[in-house]
């Protein structure tokens, strides 16, 4: 049979199977959707009523729609921690798991293209940045850059997990020379798209607190402390409700992972710090007002501080062996992680670049329902392709779902 | 739990599609309003540099034709504004001289169409410190009689850099240096990204956070397309050195307001201007030089 | 990295060369045709502050009403010549509670006996009142310097003097010969940030 054939059907099956599932299953997607419409509404609102509905204001030009962006970019980067022992050291564990961080990076791609297009005053427009028909100013503007290595990441991973899930749909052994060279370039993207996110910041220099070559450095430790943290988790949810066969062993060597990553996230965020702080003068002046509040202005404090204790939490738990052997430990210390970094790339970070404004005027931010509608709209978005992703592609891999066979 | 019957199961899908469908509609309704604004025309405009001389008269006359119809007043002109050959501007303050009264910045709120609710305008003066050029010892907000003593007043707008990080960073190619030497946007091409307001400098940009609103008997009817015409909802603006007017030959508006004259405007390849006795005489010196910007807005100090 | 803005610069060059920049120009300025206007400087005679001492045949006017301002012309075309005094002080009946706040000047440092009423420069020559800029260049020379080339004193009009004048106006239309420190104001305008603003509430569907 041709692919011109087989390939629809392909498709067609995959689309019924992720509408067809378990209670559990339904009610899951049921609540996300409902999350999602929320947000949905909250950005309608917003279209209707311009972004005056965001605590935005022309001092902190960006909030928390780009706060989650650039997480939810290391979020994506961060899976391909499974990708490099699978494939670089040949972890034949974490080789039957890897399709798991391939699918990860999907979703979490398509949350950020979301976030992005919340954030955009006219989504309307969007065509004036696409490659060819709009004026793209590549390669000055690094945020063509930022188009270029997020949606080249998205087709890289569709490409790699929709080969293997289809060739298994078939019934034949995937070629490697489809899918190997893939991998490796997915390896290079993943580290490009947290690299290039990192550089639409550190590259202006009226802002001192981005303005640090040291920067796409600590994104991508801080990207490779969240993507293994949510893995871990996602890997234990999938083995007791997908029937995913998980071992000990990938979950063991991304705790291994984590285990440098949260020390070398908190060591260059120690760096950054004694450089602001001993230096002192202006360039202080963002990190003062974040670790302790300026002219009585102390809306970030209580955020950064949560960070810190997050992360150093997480960093205990993980060095102390005693604790990861129990998973509930373990699991403590991933959420920790995981909440930790999501603060202070989020909050501690974008932000804080804006306070002081470059005229050094003090305008705190705190965002509004309306963006926290949204956000979490777009996290419930990026949840559900996950959930439909993983429902419909594991099966496949077990070879419970193929093209002859199991009636449809 | 018992696995339902296949008809049951169909049936419950097909009412679970109808309330997602539903609260789907329900959710996008609000744009219902927003859809109301957008014309094939508007979507379809090209960039301001890609149009030829035809396609610009027709959208200048679409947006003129709106402007009168909105704010129902027949003077409303709008028109495109070129620069001059041999042209280059130039400006410089006087710190000496100004008083912090925020005449400049009115004059930018009602010469150019800013929103009324925000006394937004492209202008913001700190009031500083006598001694000392620390900024953020400086405020913005002060109500008191001016000049108060011991401070000095330093407005900042846009310093218009030959190497602009807001030209630089913007994706789409909104905005842009034109040959005498003005920092533009094209208000229809600009997709709110803000990435120009964080890499500027100089807080020299704004966001139209929603549409301004301004009362019709105070629109100023002479606008430019690059510049003060009525900006929409969602879209970042700047200082044009208000290229309504001086490109027509005039002084900036917020010259005009000085009462006391720190301001100095003219050509800076005219080697008899004002601009460039002042440049060639006075100790002047541009904001954040490090930052490599290099800005055509300068400053100076008499005493 | 030099090398790569170089190349950036030349991609972001030719990217911009689109048809509009190149096709329409305006042509350069031309000749100057136009010069400076001077806008006539305003009647400064206020010889009554409401709240001093008041000459003897004024009217009395309202606590807090602004000073009187007569033309000169109005007394001095038919009072008799009197000889100047040193200072204000000494005036006996009219231009009383004239604050002067000047240096050392002397009344007859500036003003002639005559008729009508003159200015004079130090040198004696005789001096229209519309011509107080040289009188006060005299002294101030930096800033009559700064003021001819266009950096001091407010201006409106044209920089283009191919296309229309510009309008000066006079030292005196902000600085009281008499006390010449600039008093200042209230400033206008304070801004406003939008957080302070209510904030747009989303509509009920």
């Amino acid at each position: 049979m041709s692919h011109a054939i087989t390939y629809p059907r392909f498709l067609w099956r995959m689309m019924r199977r992720s509408f067809d599932g378990s209670w559990r299953f339904y009610s899951w997607m049921i609540f996300l959707t409902a999350v999602a419409l929320v947000g949905l509404n909250a950005w309608a609102h917003q279209l209707t009523l311009g972004m005056a509905t965001t605590n935005m204001t022309d001092h902190v030009s960006w909030g928390l729609y780009i706060a989650n962006f650039t997480f939810g970019v290391g979020l994506a980067a961060g899976a391909v921690m499974m990708v490099i022992p699978a494939y670089l050291y040949d972890d034949h564990a974490m080789h039957d798991v890897v399709i798991v961080g391939e699918l990860l990076a999907i979703a979490a791609i398509i949350a950020c293209l979301g976030f992005i297009t919340a954030d955009l005053g006219r989504p309307d427009r969007f065509w004036h940045i696409l490659p060819g028909l709009g004026r793209f100013n590549w390669p000055i503007s690094m945020l063509t850059w930022d188009v270029l290595v997020l949606n080249g990441y998205l087709l890289i991973n569709l490409h790699i997990t929709g080969y293997l899930v289809y060739t298994r749909f078939l019934g034949k052994k995937p070629r490697r020379r489809w899918y190997l060279p893939f991998v490796f370039l997915s390896i290079f993207w993943a580290l490009s798209i947290h690299t290039v996110t990192a550089f639409l910041y550190n590259g202006l220099g009226g802002r001192p607190f981005w303005n640090s070559a040291l920067l796409p450095p600590r994104f991508l430790a801080s990207a490779f402390v969240t993507g293994p943290a949510f893995v871990i988790l996602l890997l234990q949810i999938l083995r007791r409700l997908a029937r995913l066969e998980v071992g000990e062993g990938p979950l063991q060597t991304l705790t291994n992972v984590m285990r440098v990553t949260v020390v070398l996230n908190l060591f260059m965020l120690g760096s950054e710090l004694f450089t602001a702080f001993y230096t002192g003068g202006h360039h202080a002046t963002s990190a003062t007002y974040l670790f302790f509040g300026l002219h009585g202005h102390t809306a970030l404090v209580p955020w950064i501080w949560s960070a810190i204790a997050l992360n150093v939490g997480s960093l205990g738990l993980l060095l102390a062996h005693r604790f990861t052997s129990h998973t509930r430990w373990l699991n403590a210390a991933c959420v920790a992680a995981f909440a930790g970094v999501w603060i202070e790339k989020g909050m501690g970070l974008i932000v804080p670049g804006f306070i002081p404004s470059t005229l050094h005027e003090i305008v705190e931010y705190q965002p509004s329902l309306s963006e926290w509608k949204v956000t979490a709209g777009v996290w419930a978005l990026g949840a559900m392709v996950l959930t439909v992703a993983v429902k419909v592609a594991l099966p496949v891999l077990r070879g419970e779902v193929r093209l002859e066979g199991e009636a449809p | 739990m018992t696995t339902p019957n296949p008809s049951r199961r169909v049936a419950l899908k097909v009412l679970g599609a109808t309330l997602g469908a539903g609260a789907f509609a329900r959710a996008v309704a609000p744009l219902t309003e927003w859809t109301k604004e957008l014309s094939l025309d508007a979507f379809l405009q090209k960039n301001y540099r890609e149009l030829d001389r035809t396609e610009l008269d027709a959208v200048l006359a679409r947006h003129q034709q709106a402007a009168r119809e909105k704010y129902q007043r027949d003077d409303i002109v709008i028109e495109d504004y070129r620069p001059q050959e041999g042209v280059e501007f130039g400006y410089a303050l006087n710190l000496s001289v100004c008083i912090g009264c925020r005449r400049c910045a009115e004059a930018c709120h009602e010469e150019n169409n800013h929103d009324r609710r925000t006394h937004q305008s492209y202008i913001r003066v700190l009031e500083m410190e006598q001694g000392s050029f620390d900024m953020s010892a400086g405020r913005v907000d002060y109500e008191h009689a001016v000049p108060a003593p011991g401070k000095y007043y330093m407005p900042v707008q846009c310093q218009q850099c030959d190497n602009a990080p807001c030209v630089k960073v913007c994706p789409v190619q909104a905005t842009w240096k034109e040959r005498d030497g003005i920092v533009v946007v094209d208000y229809d091409w600009c997709i709110g990204c803000r990435y120009c307001e964080a890499a500027c400098p100089y807080h020299a940009r704004r966001f139209n956070w929603s549409a301004p609103e301004i009362p019709s008997e105070e629109i100023n009817p002479n606008q430019g397309y690059l510049s003060n015409r009525v900006r929409p909802a969602g879209v970042v603006e700047k200082c044009t050195f208000c290229l309504h007017r001086t490109r027509a030959g005039r002084l900036p508006a917020c010259l005009e307001a000085c009462p006391t004259g720190a301001r100095v405007f003219g050509n800076l390849l005219d080697p008899n201007s004002d601009i460039r006795r002042v440049l060639e005489n006075k100790r002047v010196f541009v904001l954040k030089e490090e930052l490599g910007t290099r800005p055509r807005f300068f400053y100076f100090f008499d005493k | 990295m030099r090398l790569f803005t170089l190349f950036a610069l030349t991609v972001l060059a030719t990217g911009c060369n689109g048809r509009l920049a190149d096709e329409r120009l305006q042509p350069p300025p031309g000749p100057a045709q136009h010069g400076t206007v001077m806008e006539p400087p305003p009647s400064l005679t206020a010889v009554v502050l409401p709240e001093q001492g008041r000459a003897s045949f004024a009217p009395a006017l309202p606590s807090g009403a602004p000073p009187l301002r007569v033309a000169c012309g109005t007394c001095h075309a038919t009072a008799p010549e009197r000889p100047l005094p040193a200072k204000p002080e000494q005036l006996q009946q009219f231009h009383q509670g004239l604050a002067f706040k000047h240096g050392a000047l002397e009344c007859a440092s500036c003003h002639s006996v005559g008729q009508p009423p003159r200015l004079h420069l130090a040198t004696g020559e005789a001096l229209e009142t519309s011509e107080a800029l040289k009188l006060c260049a005299q002294c101030h020379g930096p800033q009559w310097r700064d003021f001819q080339r266009g950096a001091h004193g407010g201006m409106r009009g044209y920089w283009d003097a191919s296309r229309g004048p510009k309008e000066r106006i006079h030292c005196v239309n902000c600085h009281d010969p008499h006390a010449p420190r600039y008093v200042g104001g209230q400033p206008v305008l304070p801004p406003r940030d939008r957080l302070l603003e209510a904030h747009p509430q989303e509509a009920q569907p």
